[in-house]
């Protein structure tokens, strides 16, 4: 990894992240003052359902654009797998920063199909399996690029492991609701993992780049631990989702 | 919020919101490679986009009913050359 950091980088992460801190605490913290009725959001242990109306409302917007212009469900699942593209391109060229941004846009562009679908009463069997297919793609090109950025460290076992966990979480879904079971329970969720490894990515490049590089490599030891983080909680996921299709299933005759 | 200024909840939100993820994908673009060229254009373009939201959400002011009355009233009142 050959970068270097410089005085103005140290000084301009900083501004960065004083800059991300400041409009969270603006915004997130206007938005919860106000009173709201999160009772339709819903929530999980990571993602609080204040958080998601806050994320939620301020998607509204631009679903409203995308309604008024037009926009089909297809064109965003498009649009999700050109990002998830430039995802791996950032990862592999060490734009870490990027990387991470564009790493929450393809999430969101994940949740925005669904929902402008529903808004435009356009959903069909077609639209929700290219938005399957596409979400496995984009999720595995977030570890793939993981894995061309740590290809030379031990840190790539990690993320073989996580990007494991990854698909193993979405299978077990997919199979149990193949045999009729519900199996929308689990720690960590596709919502929860972008979430996670964006931010996770976000703060560690600021990080790398605020306290230099006197760490041995290798570096970006935030991302490196919010990749051991998300190989340990899918893992627990995966366990999860077992257990409850277990149960769910119970002595169900063979089919 | 004072009376004849209107402020749209949601007006600008969608290009602050777009400004601000340009804004950060250019900054990392700095940040992170020696193309400074690029990532500052992309950096202005998020930060106008964003500037571009947030006037749109600044307090307009807009013409209320009493004061429509009022300038009817004074429009009927004024002295034309027909009624002097």
């Amino acid at each position: 990894m050959d970068y270097h950091t410089s005085t103005f980088n140290q000084a301009f992460a900083l501004a960065l992240l004083g800059c991300i801190i400041a409009t969270a605490v603006v915004s997130i913290g206007g938005y919860l003052r106000r009173p709201h009725d999160l009772s339709a959001v819903g929530g999980s242990p990571v993602l609080r359902s204040g958080i998601r109306g806050w994320y939620f409302e301020n998607l509204q917007p631009i679903e409203q654009l995308c309604v008024r212009w037009g926009i089909r469900p297809a064109y965003l699942s498009c649009a999700q797998l050109v990002g998830s593209v430039l995802v791996v391109a950032c990862y592999a060229g060490g734009l870490v920063f990027t990387a991470g941004w564009l790493l929450l846009g393809t999430g969101t562009l994940d949740i925005m199909d669904g929902r402008v679908a529903r808004r435009t009463n356009s959903g069909s069997l077609r639209g929700a399996f290219l938005d399957s297919v596409v979400d496995r793609f984009a999720d595995s090109m977030a570890y793939f690029g993981l894995v061309i950025f740590y290809r030379n460290s031990w840190v790539l076992w990690a993320v073989l492991f996580a990007w494991l966990g990854a698909l193993m979480v979405s299978y077990v879904r997919a199979r149990a609701e193949g045999l009729g079971a519900q199996c929308k329970v689990g720690l960590l969720q596709r919502p929860e993992r972008y979430v996670i490894l964006g931010f996770g990515t976000i703060f560690g490049a600021l990080v790398e780049h605020i306290t230099g590089t006197w760490l041995p490599a290798p570096h970006y030891w935030l991302v490196i631990a919010t990749i051991l983080v998300l190989a340990v909680l899918s893992s627990l996921t995966v366990l999860q989702r077992v257990l409850h299709v277990w149960q769910a299933l119970g002595e169900s005759p063979h089919v | 919020m004072s009376e004849g200024k209107h402020r749209p909840e949601s007006a600008g939100k969608a290009k602050r919101v777009v400004g601000t993820f340009v804004f950060m994908v250019g900054a990392g673009i700095v940040l992170d490679s020696s193309a400074a060229w690029p990532g500052t254009v992309i950096m202005l373009i998020g930060m106008v986009l964003f500037i571009w939201g947030v006037a749109a959400a600044f307090p307009r002011e807009t013409v209320t009913q009493p004061e429509r009355d009022r300038h009817a009233t004074a429009a009927a009142t004024r002295p034309t050359e027909s009624n002097l």
